[in-house]
């Protein structure tokens, strides 16, 4: 365990050193990027994808793959978007129940996810790829002929009309719960030994299933953040956001160091991933390279960062 | 079994073809509409039209549009209409290729096509209605280049590199602010408003001297306007986009963006019937192409298309 825990400090410190290479090659190479407001810009772009990938960092230490959180993220918008647009008195509901039901149902199809993996044996793959295009589909019926803006002031302060204190905090606090969850409960220690060894755990008494179930309904819960957060933000919801986003997500999973299979990682490192992604997109940006290069070399990135990991525990072992 | 279904299947196609064949030649003509998406506001509002049109005409009218933009449900849904045994056709493509083969079919079935928006590259393809694209992005070319006066570099923001619509509008500000020696930034942001918002936060801070930002769809520059709010540079960075939707004429009239350049989805839908009715009466002198003018939506004119 104290050998885990030295392994984890390791590996988060490889994938910082990572971050702060990146950050410094472009804080040298120009001039732009040399400024105090490039921090906030990285930051601001990187607290949807964040509260998202956090989801998705729980779903892969248990063992488990969620392919329909960005289209999630679009069914979330959709809905918080069709429930609140109108603020001259037309809006459905006020802010708070409609935010209520947009997270609501973004962890009502986590669990939907989580149930029918765990009690049908369809491969999560499958599964979640299914509820990938139903969600998308949803969220295409619901936008339809419809105009999803004029939000209350009061939902524009949860993407930053006032300052971009609020998201982050809401952002901050998706990440300490999720963090704390993993590494000071029952229900962390259960998750990273379900992940590490479903059957084990099952032996030892876990109840593998539902705490399988629960980290889906946390991955959807998360994707519904992600999207209140960004439709705030946008002020306007449109039914192809999130496209490609639970790939995103995983990418800065994988670049941050957790586990593919399960068993091992942390949220800290995700935050690292879309902190490496991010930055390396803006710097890029900064230097005038447009965004078929940057999708480039973020994939090269996100091979490199795996094969040195490979590295690393095979050195570690002998 | 799969090979007694696949059979079964086979053999209804068939027998549909064929019922399909025997017209009643007093019946009313039917046309068939198969528009690029059922869900998108341009789309309806083109679909509207047209049949209004068609029963100004007296032709029955039928929409065949699914709610994605999907060549795939495209060809199936021409398939469907040829085996109806309809007098013509409508399509808005949903991309540049992949209807050939169906378009074979109706050639093969003597049905005639009129497309709308996007160009297929057919010979059975009767004529096409069409917004000229590079004319509207030069529309708004002109705009920025005569509100800007010479000063600051202008950020483009274009849609997604090899489709024609995204070339075009890109293309059509492009030159005319090249024209005017004005420094451009190229991006892409694949039509995604997020994507247009990292962007255009990025280029702000590595260029404090941009003047204008244009994107080739509305929810792109609607992207792009937050990160312009975000800097408080509302106001001091001109903003245009491409489309015309409702949230970017309320942006409009807020005058949080400063003009969109708004296609004709009324006229486009009536032109293609229209065309459509000419040749299923025989006319012979039809147009190989009609240009849609489009026209630029600032505050001065934003109230007449507000609905």
């Amino acid at each position: 365990m104290i050998g885990d825990i030295r392994k984890q400090v390791i590996r988060s410190a490889e994938s910082l050193a990572g971050l702060v290479a990146i950050v410094l090659f472009f804080v040298i190479l120009s001039p732009s990027f040399r400024q105090w407001a490039t921090l906030t810009d990285i930051l601001e772009q990187s607290m949807e994808l964040a509260i998202l990938a956090a989801g998705t960092t729980l779903v892969l230490i248990s063992g488990g793959l969620d392919l329909s959180v960005g289209s999630v993220m679009a069914l979330c918008t959709c809905i918080a978007g069709s429930l609140l647009s109108g603020c001259q008195g037309q809006a459905v509901m006020s802010v708070a129940p409609a935010v209520a039901l947009t997270l609501a149902a973004g962890l009502g199809i986590g669990l939907v996810n989580g149930i029918t993996i765990k009690y049908t044996g369809v491969p999560a793959f499958i599964v979640t790829l299914g509820m990938m295009m139903i969600a998308r589909g949803a969220a295409l019926m619901l936008a339809a002929g419809r105009n999803m803006s004029d939000f209350s002031d009061a939902f524009l302060v949860l993407g930053g009309s006032h300052g971009y204190t609020v998201p982050l905090s809401i952002t901050a606090a998706v990440i300490v719960v999720i963090a704390l969850l993993l590494a000071m409960t029952r229900f962390g220690f259960n998750v990273y030994a379900i992940g590490g060894n479903e059957e084990v755990a099952r032996l030892s008494g876990v109840p593998v299933k539902r705490y399988a179930i629960a980290c889906y309904a946390l991955g959807g819960l998360c994707a519904a953040l992600a999207a209140i957060v960004q439709t705030s933000r946008f002020e306007f919801a449109k039914p192809n956001r999130g496209e490609s986003w639970e790939l995103m997500a995983i990418g800065a999973v994988v670049i941050g160091g957790t586990s593919l299979f399960g068993g091992s990682g942390g949220v800290g490192r995700t935050v690292i991933g879309v902190l490496i992604i991010k930055s390396l997109q803006t710097g890029l940006s900064h230097m005038g390279v447009g965004s078929y290069w940057q999708r480039i070399l973020i994939g090269v990135v996100i091979i490199l960062a795996v094969w040195i990991d490979r590295i690393q525990n095979r050195r570690r072992k002998t | 079994m799969r090979k007694n279904a696949i059979t079964a299947l086979a053999s209804v196609l068939v027998v549909g073809m064929l019922a399909g064949c025997g017209k009643d030649p007093d019946a009313r003509k039917k046309i068939v509409f198969i528009g690029y998406s059922s869900t998108n506001t341009f789309w309806i509002t083109l679909k509207n039209s047209a049949e209004k049109t068609a029963r100004k005409a007296g032709l029955d009218f039928a929409d065949m549009t699914s709610s994605d933009p999907d060549v795939v449900a495209q060809k199936a849904a021409v398939d469907n209409a040829i085996r109806m045994g309809v007098a013509g056709l409508v399509i808005g493509p949903a991309n540049s290729e992949g209807l050939g083969k169906s378009l074979d079919k109706a050639k093969a079935a003597g049905i005639p096509v009129v497309t709308v928006d996007t160009r297929v590259k057919h010979d059975w393809i009767s004529s096409h209605v069409a917004t000229d694209n590079v004319a509207a992005a030069e529309l708004a070319g002109d705009y920025i280049v005569e509100k800007l006066g010479g000063k600051g570099k202008v950020l483009i923001i274009g849609g997604t590199v090899g489709v024609q619509t995204a070339d075009d509008r890109r293309g059509g500000v492009f030159n005319k602010c090249k024209a005017a020696g004005i420094t451009v930034l190229d991006f892409d942001a694949n039509w995604k408003d997020d994507e247009a918002n990292r962007i255009a936060q990025e280029q702000l801070a590595a260029h404090a001297d941009i003047g204008a930002i244009f994107a080739a769809c509305d929810p792109m520059i609607l992207g792009a306007k937050v990160a312009v709010k975000r800097k408080g540079l509302l106001g001091k960075v001109l903003l245009v986009g491409f489309d015309a939707i409702p949230e970017a004429l309320a942006a409009v009239k807020k005058g949080e963006l400063d003009a969109t350049v708004r296609q004709d989805p009324v006229r486009m839908g009536k032109e293609g019937v229209e065309l459509m009715a000419r040749i299923l009466k025989g006319e012979t002198d039809i147009p190989k192409s009609i240009a849609i003018k489009a026209v630029i939506v600032d505050k001065s004119n934003v109230d007449e298309y507000i609905k």
